[in-house]
């Protein structure tokens, strides 16, 4: 009987996270991998991974904040596992498969910032996309950042979360989570400064 | 200045307005110029992609397969485990049962017997009468075949066998040795 309900009640978690969370998910998991087949993988096992411990949740209604959570945790162990094959492999020409990569980047920014630059409705200020090279200079430099600092720029910045959120889907306390930051800001500057 | 630097930092980190004395800073301090341009980077390079038709149900499909093989993965590493727990369990005792059945080979010869040279009667022999000596009834090639097995050979020819350990059994026989030839002498 119980056996029956616990695989009710993972199938229903399964329908429901796979309906609005998972899609934020896939936004997150693609903006910190950049990589579409790696942040659908990501998503499968974060759903995956929810189900199994779906009795660690005590608030149903945090279940989409927890989910999120277990897609950045994902997320966070792909790109040191990307940098650690990166430290070992980059000096045989490795590099990080990115989605931007196929649509050429050096020659066309991918079709986000194309449409931004072209003048599509953005909530962003014109003069901050005025430089498709910056733009893709930027995307290069933030593979070059610790993971978590990538996470909070990205989630902070890319996808506008408050500081506690940033902090809550990184799993680390607030200051923590502003000291990476600011830290990834400062490093992120260092890096663009020395890409000119 | 640093001071300010940083102030400014973290007022990019907490979203909070830099204030009249932060424009004034960023105006004339170029790292915070180029820091203070970041934020709206990172924030152009954010994409909504579009994750393609039948999304949700292939992630729930994707999700069911990893649940499978995570459970696959899980019944299989605790197989393995087990089987190793066996394996290392089953060494240890057979190697303890060797152990003991050469201990208690071992037991017959390690004390010393009473030496009794050709013509020589002891005093004890009611005592020997009592407790029958082993070797009194068996040939000379049973007795090399047996010294041969209880100094263990194949053993002691292993280069990493320590000489203690290939000495110890033949104690009594190094005793032995000693007595008939000082008897002899």
């Amino acid at each position: 009987m119980n056996t029956v309900s616990a695989a009710d009640a993972r199938s229903r978690l399964l329908g429901e996270l796979a309906q609005g969370p998972a899609r934020r998910g896939y936004a997150i998991a693609y903006d910190l991998l950049g990589n579409r087949a790696e942040a659908e993988e990501s998503v499968q096992e974060a759903l995956a991974r929810a189900c199994e411990s779906i009795g660690d949740l005590r608030d149903p209604l945090a279940a989409p904040a927890w989910f999120l959570r277990i897609v950045t945790t994902i997320c966070l162990r792909h790109l040191r596992r990307r940098r650690l094959r990166r430290a070992l492999f980059g000096r045989f020409g490795w590099t990080p498969k990115r989605d931007d990569d196929d649509s050429g980047l050096e020659e066309e920014p991918p079709d986000a910032l194309t449409g931004m630059t072209q003048g599509a409705p953005s909530p962003l200020p014109t003069d901050a996309l005025s430089s498709r090279e910056e733009l893709t200079a930027l995307l290069r430099n933030l593979d070059g950042l610790a993971a978590q600092q990538r996470a909070a720029l990205v989630l902070r910045y890319g996808h506008d979360m408050p500081v506690p959120e940033v902090a809550q889907l990184l799993g680390v306390e607030l200051a923590t989570a502003k000291t990476h930051l600011v830290r990834g800001l400062a490093r992120l500057r260092d890096l663009m400064e020395d890409h000119r | 200045m640093k001071y300010l630097c940083d102030e400014i930092a973290e007022r990019l980190a907490d979203g909070a307005p830099l204030g009249e004395d932060g424009e004034t800073h960023i105006a004339a301090c170029p790292a915070c110029a180029r820091l203070v341009r970041l934020p709206q980077l990172v924030a152009a390079t954010a994409r909504e992609p579009e994750p393609g038709p039948g999304f949700a149900a292939r992630m729930q499909v994707g999700a069911r397969a990893e649940i499978t093989a995570r459970r696959r993965t899980r019944v299989a590493s605790l197989t393995l485990a087990t089987a190793a727990a066996v394996l290392v369990g089953g060494v240890f005792l057979t190697r303890r049962h060797d152990k003991d059945e050469h201990a208690s080979a071992m037991s017959r010869y390690s004390e010393p017997q009473p030496i009794s040279l050709p013509g020589e009667h002891r005093a004890d022999t009611h005592d020997r009468n009592r407790a029958p000596n082993p070797t009194a009834s068996i040939t000379d090639d049973e007795l090399a075949a047996r010294l041969a097995r209880v100094a263990d050979v194949d053993g002691a020819l292993q280069p990493t066998r320590a000489w203690r350990r290939i000495e110890a059994p033949l104690a009594p026989y190094q005793q032995l040795l000693v007595h008939v030839s000082e008897g002899v002498h």
